[in-house]
């Protein structure tokens, strides 16, 4: 069976896309899954920072979609949890290097090998957002108890039920 | 008069034919990459074809590569006249990239050009790339790279990624008063920072290689 994407996102910046991508990573090798985690925040990543992968980034995934290199070369192991991989964002670039119909093209080749995709979407409702939604299966919105937040993740909401995507949870 | 002429620009040297005939050119060009002048400031050079409206034959950009090959240098693409585009990309998978190319041609290179000094901390996402030696007054801050083909002194905190002798000299060394970057490569080599934390040594400490791996040790003890 071909695995799933799952976005996560939120609208609103620092209400906890990271963590939450991490966590459920983790969380879902440990139950025997094969997970890769995918830092589409591209130019201010942190992904790689919150799982403690930061000093092995060698290629990243604008390497990868740009063909300078190998998905095999850029998707980090985690030594702890040999089911859990990192593909860490670029940092010297921004949002405008990466096309939705790549990440599409992108996550098609990571449904073969891996069970579930997180991809741990950039805040706000730009061009990084809508890429990181793009190859979505299902989308994840966190929401912290705030009146801000509700408002961005109901906007958001809006936004991925207009791309004929299920209800995002 | 002229056949060809060139301008330096930031993807290499960019030479463009003019309306001459062939062998003129070639001769030309022959004559003007031997100067002595010419010798180490064309050396290495990736060099870009401008055609113009001139069709080139498959033979004769052979010849061209011939010519630029005796010079160390290589040709990296070919604009202007649709045929001579389709020849160049036919040819292409025989020309050798340019990173295999004369590697201590590089090195010697690095070593002549001017250092560069950056006065300011080098922050997340801003890369430096140098043809010699990189001096950094400030720090390397995590998420920012420097790469020089010489060696990269850091007077501040190296947390960055910092690649040294990236055209592939191994003798290429780091240096920095607090040197603990995510990432340290010298040529080839890659070395990454330890997951525990690390006593650092005062009052600096250098990177090198050292039968074949990556060694840090206190500055000045070799
Ligand atoms: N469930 C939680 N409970 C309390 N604090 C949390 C929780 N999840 C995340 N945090 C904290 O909130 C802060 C922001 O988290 P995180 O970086 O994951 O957010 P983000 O949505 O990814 O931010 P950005 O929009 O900048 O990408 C961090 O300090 C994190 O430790
Ligand atoms: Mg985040």
């Amino acid at each position: 069976m071909p695995g799933q994407v799952l976005t996560i996102t939120s609208g609103k910046g620092g209400v906890g896309k990271t963590t939450t991508t991490a966590n459920l990573g983790v969380a879902l090798a440990r139950r025997g899954k094969r997970v890769v985690c995918l830092d589409a925040d591209i130019g201010l990543r942190n992904l790689d920072v919150v799982m403690g992968l930061e000093n092995r980034i060698v290629f990243d995934l604008v390497d990868v979609i740009e063909g300078h290199a190998k998905l095999r070369q850029a998707l980090i192991k985690d030594k702890r949890l040999p089911e859990l991989h990192l593909l860490p964002a670029a940092q010297k670039r921004d949002k405008t290097a990466v096309t939705s119909e790549q990440m599409i093209a992108l996550c098609n080749d990571l449904k073969k090998e891996f069970d579930f995709i997180l991809i741990d979407s950039p805040a706000g409702i730009e061009s990084g957002f809508k890429y990181s939604i793009a190859p979505a299966d299902r989308v994840i919105v966190v929401v912290t108890p705030e009146v801000s937040s509700v408002r961005d993740a109901d906007r958001v909401i809006g936004l991925v039920e207009s791309q004929e995507k299920p209800s995002p949870q | 008069m002229s056949f060809v002429s060139f301008k330096g620009t930031r993807e290499g040297l960019s030479i463009t034919l003019g309306d001459g005939g062939w062998r003129e050119m070639m001769s030309e060009l022959t004559n003007q990459l031997g100067r002595p002048s010419a010798q180490s400031f064309f050396r290495g050079a990736r060099v870009l074809l401008e055609t113009g409206g001139r069709a080139v034959a498959v033979t004769q950009i052979e010849e061209l590569i011939a010519l630029l090959a005796q010079h160390d240098m290589t040709l990296v693409s070919v604009m202007g006249e649709a045929h001579a585009q389709a020849n160049f990309n036919q040819l292409r998978a025989t020309i050798p990239p340019p990173e295999l190319l004369a590697e201590e041609t590089r090195a010697a290179q690095a070593r002549e050009t001017e250092p560069l000094v950056i006065r300011r901390t080098i922050r997340s996402g801003q890369v430096v790339r140098h043809a010699g030696m990189v001096i950094v007054l400030g720090d390397v801050n995590p998420g920012a790279e420097v790469i020089a083909n010489g060696d990269v002194i850091v007077w501040g905190k190296l947390r960055g990624v910092v690649h040294a002798g990236a055209a592939g000299d191994l003798r290429a060394t780091v240096g920095a008063l607090i040197l603990m970057p995510t990432q340290l490569r010298i040529g080839d080599h890659i070395a990454r920072a330890p997951d525990e934390k690390r006593v650092l040594r005062w009052p600096a400490e250098i990177a090198r290689v050292r039968d074949g791996q990556i060694i840090v040790e206190p500055w000045g003890t070799s």
